[in-house]
């Protein structure tokens, strides 16, 4: 595959191309499959990015970061793992959490009780295709159906990138109880969304 | 409904709760425990869909562009690289071949006035023929690097080759440089040639003859080398 120019071969070829075998493409070092998988995810990546470390710079270097490690590195990915989606958006929340525990240790407990919600100003929404709206509207009804006491402490541990120790102090709850609000919430969300999850990965 | 009382740690576990100490033990505890490993299984699926809860911002493009020219500049070097570069991984993934393990290459201040003509153009491979007033003739090869804003020349002469970078960064930490040779369609054979560079600066002998050498590469590895590369070429050079 080395050989093939990118020119010998249409980008519309590409494109049509599922996921798994343009990552067979990519390890191969072939520059257009990485722009069509860049292209499938960036706004995905980004969206999850800008959420956890809210700077739009520093959400720019999570999701560069996390791409060019997947350029360097897509030998890593294993279709056993879940979809390549799934695995991208795992490498830039592992990214995202370095980034939090590096840059913003210092300020982490501003975000305690406020709600995560508003640290984030992101409103530029895009026109991602129907089918992930839909799914992107059931994984947010799931959320917002859970006791907040359960949805506050997912957000945190996700989306904060805090430890279930961080978040017993900042909640002022023992940790046994933080561990199981964490399982019943994500239990509850499991039920929710079982009829709509068999299309996703 | 589930035996096991550690499977309270499944749901810490799955979002990254845990801390380091806590994640390791529970890891090994997963090897064993077949109650909670479906109960990680089960919860996963959902924290793997907690990325579409957000709202959806679109990157903006000169992302995009940063990121592809970083990427179009490896994929030239790995083209350069030849058909055989795309097996680094599964070669590397072999058993190491043992080899005589000789102390790295000193790294030598670069000679500047050598270097003052030489202007680095990425993506380009040129060659020109210097004459130097003696029978024998000095070779100068403008290499192709990845890392941005840096340049490296090979210099041949006798059928010895020597390399000199400028501008370049240290390898990722606990890794040294080390140079490649290519002879047509074969895998890159390793050198003995390893270098780190100061101030950007280095510069290293490439050992033996060049004779039938079709490029020289670089790559960034363990301490001592590999015995194929385990990483895309920072530096190639057509010879």
């Amino acid at each position: 595959m080395l050989g093939v120019r990118d020119s010998e071969r249409s980008v519309a070829t590409l494109a049509d191309l599922a996921d798994e075998d343009l990552m067979h493409l990519v390890r191969k070092g072939d520059s257009a499959a990485f722009e069509v998988v860049y292209e499938r995810h960036a706004t995905a990546a980004f969206s999850l990015a800008y959420r956890m470390v809210a700077s739009r710079n520093a959400a720019e270097d999570v999701v560069q970061d996390a791409f060019l490690s997947l350029w360097r590195s897509g030998a890593r990915y294993e279709r056993t793992r879940g979809s390549v989606r799934t695995w991208i958006l795992g490498i830039v929340h592992n990214r995202a959490i370095d980034a939090l525990r590096r840059s913003m240790r210092h300020d982490r407990r501003r975000v305690s009780d406020e709600g995560i919600e508003e640290r984030f100003e992101a409103k530029e929404l895009t026109d991602v295709d129907a089918a992930r709206n839909e799914e992107a509207r059931e994984v947010r009804d799931a959320l917002r159906a859970l006791p907040d006491e359960q949805c506050k402490v997912i957000e945190l541990a996700y989306f904060g990138g805090f430890s279930q120790s961080e978040i017993a102090t900042m909640l002022d709850t023992p940790i046994g109880t933080v561990k199981g609000r964490m399982r019943l919430g994500l239990e509850k969300m499991r039920g929710h969304l079982s009829g709509a999850a068999e299309g996703w990965t | 409904m589930n035996a096991c009382e550690r499977v309270t740690d499944a749901g810490p576990w799955v979002l990254g709760a845990l801390d380091e100490q806590e994640t390791a033990r529970y890891e090994e505890h997963l090897r064993h425990c077949a109650a909670c490993r479906a109960e990680v299984t089960a919860l996963r699926t959902v924290v793997d869909a907690l990325p579409l809860a957000t709202e959806q911002v679109t990157p903006a493009a000169a992302l995009k562009n940063r990121i592809m020219n970083e990427v179009e500049t490896e994929a030239q070097l790995l083209r350069a690289a030849g058909p055989d570069a795309d097996r680094v991984h599964r070669r590397a993934a072999a058993p190491r071949r043992r080899r005589r393990r000789r102390p790295p290459f000193s790294v030598r201040p670069l000679a500047a006035a050598g270097l003052a003509a030489a202007i680095l153009a990425v993506g380009v491979i040129g060659g020109v023929l210097l004459g130097n007033g003696s029978s024998s003739q000095t070779r100068t090869v403008q290499a192709q690097v990845t890392v941005p804003g840096a340049s490296a020349v090979v210099w041949v002469r006798d059928g010895h080759a020597r390399l000199e970078v400028r501008g370049m960064r240290n390898p990722p930490s606990g890794r040294v440089y080390q140079v490649w040779v290519k002879r047509g369609s074969r895998a890159p054979e390793p050198t003995d040639a390893l270098f780190t560079v100061r101030d950007g600066h280095g510069s290293v002998d490439v050992p033996g003859s060049v004779k039938g050498v079709d490029q020289i590469m670089v790559t960034s590895e363990p301490p001592g080398g590999s015995a194929a590369p385990t990483s895309k070429p920072v530096i190639a050079a057509a010879v």
